[in-house]
């Protein structure tokens, strides 16, 4: 008798949960939307179906940048090695790309550039962010921070020999 | 509408209004719009510097990487105070640890316990996390850094870079106020101990809608909260 009390409260209850689906079945919907943007989103922009690079992988991104990429040297290779090195250690997991930017007095001229380009470094360098976003929101990538340092030197500066020597003075 | 109904509605109203207090007060605390330092403010902070400056970090004349010494810093930094407008600014620090045998300034509280340049800056920044805050100021960032920068030079002594900070300070005032404190004074031969470089760039945001830019998923949720939310406030509106 106690088994069949507690089934047919089962029963109820569950009654009553299907009524209170039906009554909220909206915004039960909108809910799994909203779930399914987020771990859309999630998916997305934490590449979730990325992984490690291969070195093989790396090996060919270098190619294909070694192709495109006119640049005087020795600036060419120091960016090869350093792109083959950080490549190769590659974890799988995001990545920040800090960039602190110091403009050129004029513009910098080299085999490769763009010619007949009319502006100063600094517009060149804001058409290059410019003509770099779909790429970089394509890739899941999008600017964390951005802004305009308010003094030309920095606010402190330390080497090893100075700051010793300060200390053992 | 019952006296159940009532009571529910009251104590709803209730958490809402303490929850809406607390994030207010966050948000005054860090945010709170600011006025630009006067002169005399200047002056008086300028005097202070100077303290923390020949106590700390500043190299000798004609040594290092700033070979201008202690009147080259002032005059940085009294540029910076100078150029106030009142807005935030953030403090982006790239930073380089030592190599080598750390050396302490005579006297020094932790010089027995601290063996690594690591240790050193992680115990400066344990001792100044609540100046931090007490100052309207919070982390924004903190990272370490691959050790090679894909620099677009050509030279290697842009390499080794070991840590990545960086800081929010609601103006410039609550950075004069921090750097210019008792406590930030004998705590700043930490930093010293501790960095074999570092790059220190205020800057001030420019550029994008959010900014910083919070995790994007993190983002979309409390987008899509606070939408659902003004349809439940909608919803209850036309059905009273």
């Amino acid at each position: 008798m106690a088994v069949i009390n507690t089934l047919n409260q089962l029963h109820s209850t569950a009654h009553t949960g299907v009524m209170e689906m039906n009554k909220y079945k909206f915004e039960l919907s909108l809910a799994a939307v909203f779930v399914a943007i987020f771990i859309g989103a999630l998916a997305f922009w934490g590449d979730w179906a990325g992984g490690k690079m291969t070195r093989q992988e790396v090996d060919d991104y270098l190619v294909v940048i070694d192709k495109n990429l006119e640049w005087p040297e020795p600036m060419k290779s120091y960016m090869m090695e350093s792109l083959r090195e950080w490549g190769y250690a590659d974890d799988g997991k995001e990545l920040m790309m800090l960039n602190m930017m110091r403009y050129h007095d004029e513009l910098f001229e080299y085999p490769g550039s763009i010619k007949g380009f009319k502006g100063t470094p600094k517009e060149s360098n804001y058409a290059y962010e410019l003509g770099t976003k779909e790429i970089l929101l394509g890739q899941g990538g999008y600017p964390v921070a951005w802004g305009e340092v308010t003094l030309s030197r920095n606010v402190a500066r330390a080497d090893d020999s100075a700051a010793n020597r300060r200390h053992k003075t | 509408m019952n006296t159940s109904t009532q009571s529910r509605s009251k104590l709803h109203l209730t958490v809402a209004g303490i929850l809406l207090a607390i994030w207010a007060a966050a948000a005054w605390f860090f945010y709170a719009p600011a006025t630009p330092l006067s002169q005399a403010e200047i002056d008086d902070y300028m005097v202070d510097v100077q303290k923390l400056l020949e106590v700390s970090f500043v190299m000798p004349e004609g040594a290092g990487l700033d070979p201008r010494g202690l009147a080259g810093a002032m005059s940085d930094l009294r540029n910076m105070a100078e150029r106030d407008d009142g807005k935030p600014i953030y403090m982006v620090n790239l930073m380089k640890w030592r190599d080598g045998e750390l050396s302490f300034p005579a006297g020094a509280e932790l010089a027995d316990s601290i063996k690594s340049a690591e240790e050193a800056d992680l115990a400066y920044n344990e001792a100044l996390f609540w100046d931090l805050l007490a100052n309207n100021s919070h982390t924004a960032y903190l990272a370490r850094v691959e050790p090679n920068t894909l620099n677009y030079g050509t030279s290697a002594d842009a390499d080794g870079w070991g840590e990545i900070g960086i800081f929010r300070y609601n103006s410039r005032r609550d950075f004069f106020n921090m750097i210019t404190s008792d406590s930030y004074r004998n705590v700043m031969y930490l930093k010293m101990v501790a960095m074999g470089g570092i790059a220190i760039a205020p800057s001030q945001p420019h550029g994008l809608l959010f900014n910083p830019m919070p995790n994007i998923p993190v983002l979309l949720f409390f987008v899509l909260t606070i939408g659902y939310l003004v349809f439940l406030v909608f919803l209850v509106r036309r059905k009273i």
